[in-house]
């Protein structure tokens, strides 16, 4: 074989590899966000500029833009993998899912490139620090920040969630995504971002808002422990 | 072409151009069946019968039944306005009735509590 040749063999397998490079590339989890049509349904940029409900129906999926701030490290790749009914609804609408969940899901190592990817995304102007997630809640605690999801506003009218962690289970209305697991889902910090601002992350939502001019259900303390009581949710 | 035809069609276009620029975009007002099947129907039904989605034996009081006339008789459009507005307790009712003051203007609520009473229960 004479050296041009080789030469020349050599190059293509170069060209080869570095295509398969490039490809390799393109397939992180945003080029897979990208190419499995994902951002069809999701909003990776915000915040969200909807109008009015009309466009809020049209709607195909939740944003986003800040669930790097608003998921636990771990929970994403998880989900990706094995997705499941978060609400009782279908998206946007009031009639009942039934079925297996029909989400597109990921395999392990797409599922964790894109969960990386989706980390990634930020809300910025977010206050971290508030709320200790690993902190463990008194049981006097626990018990006056119960009366506050369940009394105070009967939040659960629209959450499934667990009274206990021994709950046999869950109770509660399901238009709104269950809290069931929560502690393995949400940050504290966020969920009291959006107790008390949920318009930035979720306009046109369906949830009532809670604080505003016109009423104010909590306190700023209890606002916090409440936050703390549903990061504790099993 | 005469000048005047050119110059009038330039003041028009730049009058287009500025009108352009001072009209807000229109943000519509919700029209109250929008907002009711939007707000509303998750706990007291499209139809008002008290059957949404989240109705069920868990919860500490049922959704009311928004068409039945003779509960709903007891409830004037004010009483029913500042329940919208404050949520079940301005009214002596459960917390499960959540308050709309801080999504939707008084006007809406206004013709929300209007829907309920000419629509739903008919009283
Ligand atoms: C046809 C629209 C659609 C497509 C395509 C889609 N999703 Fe979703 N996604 C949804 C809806 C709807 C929900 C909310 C599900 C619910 O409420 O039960 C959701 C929820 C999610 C959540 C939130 C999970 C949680 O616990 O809150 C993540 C993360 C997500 N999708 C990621 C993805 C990724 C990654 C892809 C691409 C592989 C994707 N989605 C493709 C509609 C879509
Ligand atoms: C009328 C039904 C309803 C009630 C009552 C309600 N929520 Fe919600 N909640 C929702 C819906 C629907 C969403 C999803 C976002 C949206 O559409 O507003 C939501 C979202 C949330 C989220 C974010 C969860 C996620 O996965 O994105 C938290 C946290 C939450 N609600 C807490 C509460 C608390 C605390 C209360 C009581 C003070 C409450 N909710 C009362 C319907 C409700
Ligand atoms: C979380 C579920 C829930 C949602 C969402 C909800 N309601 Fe109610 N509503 C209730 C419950 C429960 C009662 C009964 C309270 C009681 O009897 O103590 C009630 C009572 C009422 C009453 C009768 C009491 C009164 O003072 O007038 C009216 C009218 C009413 N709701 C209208 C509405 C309208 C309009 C909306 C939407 C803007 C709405 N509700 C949203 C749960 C809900």
């Amino acid at each position: 074989m004479n050296y041009r040749r080789m030469f020349m063999i050599g190059l293509s397998i170069m060209a080869l590899l570095s295509i398969n490079w490039t490809v390799a590339e393109a397939q992180d989890g945003k080029g897979i966000f990208k190419s499995k049509g994902c951002g069809d349904c999701h909003a990776v940029e915000g915040p969200s500029k909807l109008k009015n409900i009309e466009d809020r129906v049209k709607q195909k999926g939740p944003d986003l833009w800040f669930a790097g701030s608003k998921f636990k490290p771990r929970y994403l790749k998880t989900w990706l993998e094995k997705p499941s009914d978060l609400t009782g609804v279908k998206y946007s609408e009031l009639l009942p899912v039934k079925g297996k969940n029909s989400h597109p899901a990921l395999s392990g190592k797409e599922a964790s490139d894109v969960s990386n990817y989706l980390m990634t995304l930020k809300d910025k102007d977010m206050a971290t620090g508030i709320i200790d997630d690993k902190k463990k809640m008194k049981r006097s605690a626990l018990f006056k920040a119960g009366t506050l999801f369940q009394k105070t506003q009967v939040c659960f009218g629209c959450h499934l969630f667990k009274p206990k962690k021994r709950a046999k289970r869950a109770i509660g209305g399901f238009s709104g995504p269950s809290l069931v697991g929560a502690k393995k889902r949400l940050t504290g910090d966020w969920v009291y971002s959006y107790l008390k601002d949920q318009k930035r992350y979720v306009p046109l939502g369906r949830m009532p808002i809670y604080q505003g001019p016109t009423f104010q259900a909590y306190p700023d303390k209890d606002l916090k422990a409440l936050a703390q009581y549903i990061v504790n949710l099993y | 072409m005469n000048k005047s035809f050119c110059l009038s069609i330039m003041v028009i276009s730049v009058a287009i151009w500025s009108f352009s620029l001072v009209i807000p975009e229109r943000v519509l007002a919700e029209d109250a069946l929008t907002n009711y099947n939007w707000y509303c129907a998750q706990c007291h039904g499209e139809g008002g019968e008290g059957d949404g989605p989240n109705a069920g034996k868990d919860l500490p009081v049922a959704p009311r039944n928004l068409t039945k006339k003779e509960e709903m008789v007891k409830f004037s459009e004010e009483m029913i306005f500042n329940t919208l507005t404050k949520g079940g307790p301005a009214n002596n009712l459960s917390t499960l009735m959540p308050p709309f003051g801080n999504i939707l203007p008084p006007d809406e609520l206004k013709a929300l509590a209007k829907l309920v009473r000419t629509e739903l229960c008919k009283c």
